[in-house]
């Protein structure tokens, strides 16, 4: 009983919890309002533009963000030259507060900015200057070339707005036009190409091809499953006949692959990749705790495999999904704590399947058109006596930059 | 008589009149037409340190919906303090230029597209400091002249497009002001403060030419197309203001007496450039609008029949000719307002 009254607080903050952190985050939510409001009075927009960032993160929190405060975002990313930022905060508080005023201002966007992808190769060595036919008089039009110029120059790339019009980048002449109904594209690649429309024309006028090394890294979850194996075709000098439980207790472990990727066409490349998929836990029957008995068992293998991987890769920008079978050559060689309930040892072949989503963060330092983040895998071996093994991985990738 | 010339017609008020109105109390002024009559901007001015500026789309002198308020940034939140300005419109091919300045704070050019969403500031002040004003395009667009306070006084920049580079017109130890380029775009009138009152001089390839002197005020010169350059003038002093023509240094006419000074605006030249527009600072001739040739051969009259008529602006647009003015309704009324007119027969 007493012990219970000692958990009578601790249920309450439990309980209380859910509704502290919601609290919690809007007084963030107020003082970052207050903070917005006191940054715009000073015509700090940089200011506003950090604490509606922030603001935003909160809304994954709970919190709504206010009409008038996504409408503090839209002066920020106005005054910074963000148009793409300005017409998705008008969005936002449009569906927040629908109002005429903000409609009219969407639709002003749409009537004068088209979204572009600009984008030059790392191994581009010519100079490569965006440059407007005829720079606007509207100083938001200026402002967002102004911002598309500097982003080009210091990042070779900018996905954006720009206004309406005829520009240069380096050698190539594309149009940004109302008419255009998909992104205009413009890559400048390694090598110079024939400029497919010197007059211009709009839309894409180039692709990069997304073409590279592809490296997966990190830690992997794999669940052995909780089949029963004959261990006939299993132990080696255990009882002949007994079946060893493979519970859910697997292997943690890693995983690290290394391949190419190969572009196929505009939003599409194939993967080619090789690698090594292991766990060092043992995992038997009455052990639950998957490192333990690697420890346990210091001689036991685990489970160790070697894969490839064949798989077609969507790709946006900087995301990546791939997804395609796999082949596998499995090693498992794991001992039960209860040496009478035998070991899981042996040789599988198995097929399977994985996906992978990739998002990449940052230029892979030292290695052109090629980018760095994480990715999320799962998927599964599955043997020939149906044996599966699913698993999943958090890890570290460099890929192509799409 | 308000006019030195030698025959003078009388029109009355065309019947397509059209006052353009807006909720703002104060007092309507400084009309000024898009180059292609397609706008007209306004500003409402209460006297209490707030000038709105107003721009209407127009369609056969009417106004198409309500006009459009020009809201500097930041002055639509609540945040925003009082005394805002913003004045003295001038129009760009691709837009309406003005100054502006939020709560008492710096005098900035502003840039306003037609529909678009929010004025914003044409030059940033990393590129030029100070209160920016008189903002004046030339005739391609391609550039803009304007007045800078940053060096303490008045000084004439111009702002080129294509680079985006400001540069002084002039290296000058005087106050300049009311900058104005000619049809060629390289050349720029201006006055200048000398000894108390304002001389007019013109500038090209930073040489400086004095053009006109004298007594009172030479003032807000303007181009005509084929070069010469009509201002107002009060040098026959008492307060009485006259509107002359230059065609070159020291040479002058004066072509319309005792008009009546407008409030930002340089004197109004019909589209053909060969007349002159202007209300009367006499009381008996408060109710017309005077067009004068600037040869002096001939000035005709538009009776408003209201009071006080001035500030007129011309513009031309689907073969008729429409004329912008303000005046009070009455005698007793307290605000000026808006008002256009078909006056075609008139040019």
């Amino acid at each position: 009983m007493m012990r219970l009254s000692r958990l009578v607080p601790l249920a309450a903050i439990v309980a209380a919890a859910p509704a502290w952190a919601a609290s919690a985050a809007e007084a963030e939510h107020i003082r970052l309002s207050e903070e917005m409001r006191k940054f715009a009075a000073r015509n700090a927009w940089r200011g506003v533009e950090s604490s509606y960032n922030k603001m935003l993160e909160l809304e994954k929190k709970g919190v709504v963000i206010t009409g008038e405060e996504h409408l503090l975002g839209v002066q920020a990313a106005r005054q910074l030259g963000n148009v793409y930022d300005v017409y998705v905060r008008l969005k936002a508080a449009d569906a927040v507060a629908p109002a005429d005023d903000l409609k009219g201002q969407i639709q002003a966007i749409e009537a004068n900015y088209g979204l572009v992808k600009l984008d030059v190769d790392d191994k581009f060595k010519d100079a490569f200057v965006l440059t407007p036919e005829r720079m606007p008089m509207d100083p938001g039009k200026r402002k967002a070339i102004e911002v598309a110029q500097k982003q080009v120059a210091e990042q070779r790339k900018f996905i954006g707005m720009l206004p309406h019009g005829r520009y240069t980048l380096g050698e190539r002449t594309f149009d940004v036009s109302k008419e255009a109904t998909e992104r205009t594209e413009v890559y400048l690649g390694p090598a110079k190409r024939k400029k497919p429309t010197d007059d211009g024309g709009g839309g894409s006028v180039a692709v990069r091809k997304r073409q590279g090394l592809r490296v997966d890294l990190g830690p992997q979850f794999t669940s052995m499953g909780s089949t029963e194996v004959e261990t006939t075709a299993l132990a080696d000098g255990g009882p002949g006949g007994t079946p060893a439980t493979l519970a859910s207790d697997a292997a943690l472990g890693g995983r690290a692959g290394a391949g190419y990727e190969l572009f196929l066409s505009k939003g599409w490349s194939l993967m080619l990749e090789g690698g090594w998929h292991g766990g060092f836990a043992g995992s038997t029957d009455a052990n639950d705790d998957p490192l333990a008995a690697s420890v346990q068992q210091p001689e036991s293998l685990g489970f160790q495999s070697f894969y490839g991987w064949v798989a077609p890769t969507w790709y946006h920008d900087d995301l990546a999904i791939t997804v395609g079978p796999t082949y596998s050559f499995v090693k498992v060689d794991a001992a039960a704590e209860d040496t009478s309930q035998g070991a899981l040892s042996g040789t599988l072949t198995c097929g399977g399947a994985a996906v992978s989503v990739f998002y990449g963060l940052f230029d892979t330092p030292g290695l052109a058109n090629s980018r760095s983040g994480f990715s999320l895998a799962a998927g599964v071996f599955a043997s020939r006596s149906m044996m599966t093994f699913p698993w999943a991985q958090l890890a570290f990738t460099i890929a192509p930059e799409g | 008589m308000p006019t030195l010339s030698c025959a003078l017609l009388v029109g009355a008020l065309p019947a397509l009149a059209a006052e353009i109105s807006v909720t703002e109390k104060g007092h309507a002024s400084n009309p000024t037409w898009s180059s292609d009559g397609s706008m007209l901007a306004f500003e409402v001015n209460d006297y209490s340190g707030n000038i709105a500026l107003f721009s209407s789309k127009m369609q056969n002198g009417n106004p198409v919906g309500t006009p459009n308020k020009a809201e500097l940034p930041g002055s639509k939140s609540s945040f925003g303090g009082s005394g805002s300005v913003a004045a003295n419109p001038s129009w760009h091919p691709e837009g309406m230029m003005f100054e502006g300045s939020s709560a008492g704070g710096t005098m900035r050019i502003y840039f306003w597209a037609p529909g678009g969403s929010m004025p914003g500031e044409l030059l940033a002040s990393s590129l030029i400091a100070g209160d920016l004003t008189w903002p004046a395009a030339s005739p391609d667009g391609g550039s803009l002249v304007f007045v800078s306070d940053a060096t303490g006084k008045g000084d004439i920049y111009v702002w080129d497009r294509a680079t985006n580079g400001v540069t002084k017109a002039l290296a000058s130890n005087f106050t300049e002001a009311a900058p104005r380029f000619d049809a060629s775009g390289q050349n720029i009138a201006f006055s200048r403060k000398n000894q108390g009152g304002e001389d007019l001089f013109t500038v090209s390839g930073g040489q400086s030419t004095p053009l006109i002197g004298g007594q009172g005020d030479q003032t807000r010169p303007i181009y005509t197309p084929d070069g010469r350059i009509v201002y107002f003038t009060s040098e026959r002093g008492d307060g009485h203001w006259d509107i002359a023509v230059s065609s070159g240094p020291g040479k002058k006419k004066i072509v319309a007496k005792d008009v009546r000074l407008p409030v930002r605006a340089p004197p109004a030249l019909s589209p053909d450039g060969q007349s002159v527009v202007y209300g009367s600072d006499l009381a008996s001739q408060g109710n017309f609008i005077f067009i004068t040739r600037l040869d002096g051969s001939s000035t005709k009259k538009i009776d408003t029949k209201l009071v006080a008529a001035g500030e007129p602006s011309v513009s031309a647009s689907g073969g008729r000719t429409f004329l912008a003015f303000t005046a009070l309704p009455d005698e007793g009324a307290n605000w000026r307002s808006l008002h256009v007119v078909d006056a075609s027969s008139s040019f």
